[in-house]
């Protein structure tokens, strides 16, 4: 009888798997091998916060025939790591949203294939094109990673305006500053090479980035694994004051310069966040689109480029992806987004000088922060 | 000795599933032996002096045990008062504070902020388990306990979650214990006092199923995620620490560094080693809650309720305690941000079913998730028979492999998901890359995850079937298929029923992001989408509201899905949940 039981298993499991089948069919997810005269799939993948609306897609999909499917990874680095991840057989045509942090890693490990944009690189705004101007890869947007501080507490009396990092190592600041762990978020990785920079070129000769994070432990800084919970749970200055889990136990935290602007921009031109403009104390982080070596779909890969590079769409990277466009037009004047925002000079390090040290900046991390 | 067909096809699939629940295992760390550099033995004792590692070990290990003495505290009381009495809607109550346990924790992680925040009810009580101001904070002070609140608030949650646990395994016992057994002890000398009869007759009978329960609670509190990285935001455990390095484990590039390959490698060999003693310590508890006791059937051996005294109290708090952060969410979904203030509006509900802001609509989702949810059921359900029928005929003749088998059975919930996702990855990459892409590779997952409770609730079950019926039915002429159809089948109707529901259930909360590493946008199930939502900048005003409507939706269609199978959930002293 138990032979029955398990014949029957088996066939409960070769139904479910013709099952499956029909399902695959309706959800309709695309091989790769189709016959000739079905659409062709731009197989993109993308970071999870990557603001691009399903309305966009679509009208792309209507303009030049090409469907688009869209898969997510994390955030930046877990792009990075899944696109190393199916390197030697890639499952992706377009891979958007790795930034010049990253970008040394994925130049050392061969991943892209050189684009045929040519059209695009004469428009693109000079901050894009700063840190890398080659041609495996295409920024697409753009914006410095700093501090902001919540002016409410950063009154001109008490408290003023720090004017280096180290006035953040204070007894103003203690237990009140909110930055994000470098190995775990891409806005920490940036600040922590704004920092190395900062403090090589610094007055001081004897101190490094490594005894400004030391100091900061010391004055009991908060890492927080992502950027979330830096801004939206501990920040004061910031839209998570109206949602629940709200710390508010720091007064600075790290953001992007123009995040006064996005708070204005939903706030109705209201916030009591700025963003702290100390020379070369920020990172200027640029976003690229790049075509993985062995790429099934590279015209369409390349067709897609060109469209979010379009001055109609990439002009709504303020408002979509909460960065500035690639092509150099400024922020929305709408309810003080530009207003608020902040354009700093940033630090300058190269992706390759990042790719060459970041091993040994984490690890020196880890252990001023132990 | 010669195999018969049918023992060979339940070797087969034994084998099977552990070539599945073991081989990504090894393969993830082959690939991180590859990357790492220090040995792991270097790596755990500098696990102090990294930032990313520093106080894990002991979080972890502080957080699960507190979680389990609180969830005991908790549910033995809970249990007592819900089983020993004819409450009215008796079943519709048990399953109500069942239904905790398959709820998904990424999304009662946020009722639960909603109930510790300033604004939330508890601040009302001057209870401050967030920033831990007031008496929490004099707490803290005083034990020199920092954060102690949101400790308190991990523990909280981690209890409601699993009391769940405590009610399953010792309540059928309570409610159809033959009651001729407590006025017998009565008598006796040493029986006449409660405190005596507690300790001589009730703390024996149920300390094995108390015990069990425990073991899972330590089980699912050392291995959560979403509820620590919400309620306590400046703590680790282990399983946060492992996603945290989970991107850079395992990829050989220089720039990347070895450091979260080695750590991944030292954290979750000391998980691994954990949760298989404790699954070796669950299975023999097992074992001993398989007693053959004197019982009668639910009603006749339970007291008239008693609904004007304290007890109702009790279980009226309990039921509140398991309904707020629920409740709490639901009301998160309807506050929308506007112009400096919260305003009730649908706002939030509108964009959760037009799809703005996210990749799918809540319908889309809502409609991925059930299709994964039935192919799991499809498919766990007969695996999991399986598994227990083949532990439970090897129990007689073999019971060390039968215990073998059960812990296997059970490792896929014990694992790290960024080890097996990790795996997972690897082996598909290696053998067959375009299976990435395939639709139902995530289902891979939520048939590995619900298999185990399959195998818990049907083994006991089947451990009841009289075996007397059957080679009865035998002697008279029945075939093998017709026994099964006719007997086993229907005795085990109840059971399998319940099974599917916890499958369903599960699976449509479950997340299993790390099982795949990268998620496509047509496969967006609700989890996924809520986790999409939670994780983009919150500027916009709808973007939380829209996340806590698909949460709501989400939670009460789990909540009205374990209710409604409850009838048919067998009794009987030695079920699991």
């Amino acid at each position: 009888m138990k032979m029955k039981i398990v014949g029957l298993s088996l066939m409960l499991m070769l139904s479910s798997v013709a099952f499956a089948g029909c399902i695959g069919s309706e959800v309709g997810f695309n091989e790769n091998d189709q016959p000739d005269g079905e659409p062709t799939t731009l197989r993109i993948l993308s970071y999870d916060a990557f603001g691009i609306s399903d309305e966009m897609l679509d009208e792309f999909t209507n303009q030049t025939g090409i469907e688009v499917s869209l898969s997510r990874a994390g955030d930046a680095g877990g792009v990075l790591a899944t696109a190393l991840q199916t390197q030697n057989a890639p499952i992706h045509d377009l891979i958007l949203g790795i930034d010049n942090s990253y970008l040394g890693a994925a130049l050392e490990a061969g991943l892209f294939q050189e684009t045929q944009n040519w059209a695009v690189y004469p428009r693109l705004a000079e901050r894009a094109t700063a840190p890398y101007d080659g041609m495996l890869v295409v920024p697409f947007d753009y914006g410095s990673v700093c501090i902001n501080y919540d002016s409410t507490y950063v009154d001109g009396e008490n408290v003023t305006v720090p004017e280096s990092l180290w006035d953040f190592t204070g007894e103003n600041w203690t237990g009140k500053v909110a930055v994000q762990n470098p190995r775990t978020s891409s806005p920490g990785r940036s600040f922590l090479i704004a920092t190395t920079d900062y403090f090589a070129n610094d007055a001081d000769g004897d101190t490094d980035y490594a005894d400004w994070w030391a100091a900061m432990y010391a004055n009991e800084v908060i890492v927080t694994d992502g950027w979330t919970a830096a801004y939206e749970t501990h920040y004061s200055g910031g839209y998570g004051q109206w949602y629940d889990g709200f710390l508010g136990d720091a007064h600075a935290v790290v953001s992007y310069c123009h995040s006064p602007g996005v708070e204005a921009f939903f706030g109705g031109n209201w916030t009591t966040s700025v963003a702290l403009d100390i020379p070369g104390a920020s990172f200027a982080q640029v976003e690229y689109a790049g075509i993985p070596v062995g790429a099934v779909e590279y015209i369409a890969a390349t067709t897609f480029i060109e469209w979010l590079l379009s001055p109609n769409i990439n002009s709504q990277m303020p408002t979509l992806n909460y960065m500035y466009s690639a092509l150099g037009s400024d922020l929305p004047e709408t309810e003080g987004y530009r207003h608020h925002s902040v354009t700093p000079t940033d630090a300058e390090v190269s992706p390759a000088e990042i790719n060459a040290n970041i091993t040994d900046w984490l690890d020196q991390w880890d252990t001023a922060m132990a | 000795m010669r195999m018969r067909p049918s023992d060979r096809g339940l070797a087969l699939l034994v084998l099977l599933w552990t070539l599945a629940a073991t081989l990504p295992l090894y393969l993830a760390w082959g690939q991180l032996s590859l990357v790492s550099e220090a040995s792991v033995f270097d790596t755990i004792l500098n696990l102090e002096s990294r930032f990313q590692t520093k106080g894990a070990l002991r979080f972890t290990f502080l957080e699960a045990a507190l979680s389990t003495l609180l969830t005991i505290l908790l549910g033995v009381p809970l249990a007592w008062t819900l089983g020993r009495w004819r409450w009215p809607a008796r079943r519709f109550l048990r399953a109500f504070f069942t239904a905790p346990f398959v709820m998904p924790s990424v999304v009662v992680a946020a009722g639960f902020l909603a109930l510790v925040d300033s604004d939330g009810p508890l601040m009302v009580l001057g209870i401050d388990l967030r920033t831990g101001t007031g008496v929490v904070g004099a707490f803290s002070t005083a034990s020199g306990w920092s954060n102690s609140g949101q400790m308190i608030a991990l523990l909280l949650a981690h209890a409601w979650f699993n009391l769940a646990l405590i009610v399953r395994f010792c309540e059928p016992l309570l409610s159809s214990l033959d009651p001729s057994l407590e006025e017998a002890a009565r008598l006796l000398p040493q029986g006449r006092s409660r405190v005596a009869r507690l300790k001589r007759l009730w703390a024996p009978l149920l300390w094995p199923s108390v015990a069990a329960a425990a073991v899972l609670t330590f089980i699912f509190s050392f291995t959560s995620f979403a509820l620590v990285k919400s309620l306590t935001p400046n703590s680790r455990n282990i399983e946060v620490v492992l996603a945290n390095q989970a991107d850079w484990a395992g990829i050989n590039i220089a720039s990347l560094g070895q450091t979260p390959s080695e750590i991944v490698m030292a954290l979750s060999l000391i998980q691994l080693v954990t949760m298989v003693a404790a699954l070796a310590l669950l299975s023999a508890l097992q074992a001993k809650r398989s007693r053959r006791l004197p019982l009668l059937s639910d009603e006749a051996a339970l007291k008239p309720a008693p609904l004007r005294t304290w007890r109702s109290v009790h279980l009226a708090l309990m039921a509140l305690f398991t309904l707020s952060p629920l409740l709490m969410l639901a009301l998160a979904s309807f506050q929308v941000r506007d112009a400096g203030g919260m305003a009730f509006s649908f706002a939030g509900w509108q964009a959760a079913f037009d799809g703005t802001g996210a990749d799918s609509t809540l319908s889309e989702a809502l409609t991925n998730s059930v299709k994964y949810a039935i192919l799991t059921m499809t498919v766990a359900l007969p695996t999991g028979y399986g598994l227990a029928h083949t532990i439970h005929r090897l129990e007689a003749t073999r019971p060390r492999l039968a215990s073998l088998i059960d812990i296997l059975a059970m490792l896929p919930l014990a694992l790290s998901a960024v080890m097996v996702g990790l795996g997972v990855l690897i082996g598909l990459l290696r053998t067959e890359p375009d299976l990435l892409t395939r639709w139902w590779i995530p289902a891979f997952g939520h048939i590995m995850l619900t298999t185990p409770f399959v195998v818990r609730i049907l083994l006991p079950a089947i451990r009841r079937l009289d075996p007397d019926l059957e080679s009865a039915s035998a002697l008279l002429g029945a075939g093998p298929l017709r026994r099964l159809i006719s007997i086993r089948l229907p005795l085990l109707r109840g059971s399998l029923i319940v099974a599917a529901s916890f499958v369903l259930a599960i699976s449509l909360g479950e997340f299993g992001a790390s099982w795949v590493v990268v998620r496509f946008g047509e496969w967006s199930t609700l989890p996924v989408l809520i986790g999409e939502r939670l994780s983009r900048p919150g500027w916009d005003p709808l973007m939380r509201p829209a996340a806590y409507a698909s949460s709501t939706a989400l939670l009460f269609l789990t909540m009205a899905l374990f209710m409604a199978v409850e009838r048919f959930r067998p009794d009987g002293a030695r079920s699991e949940f």
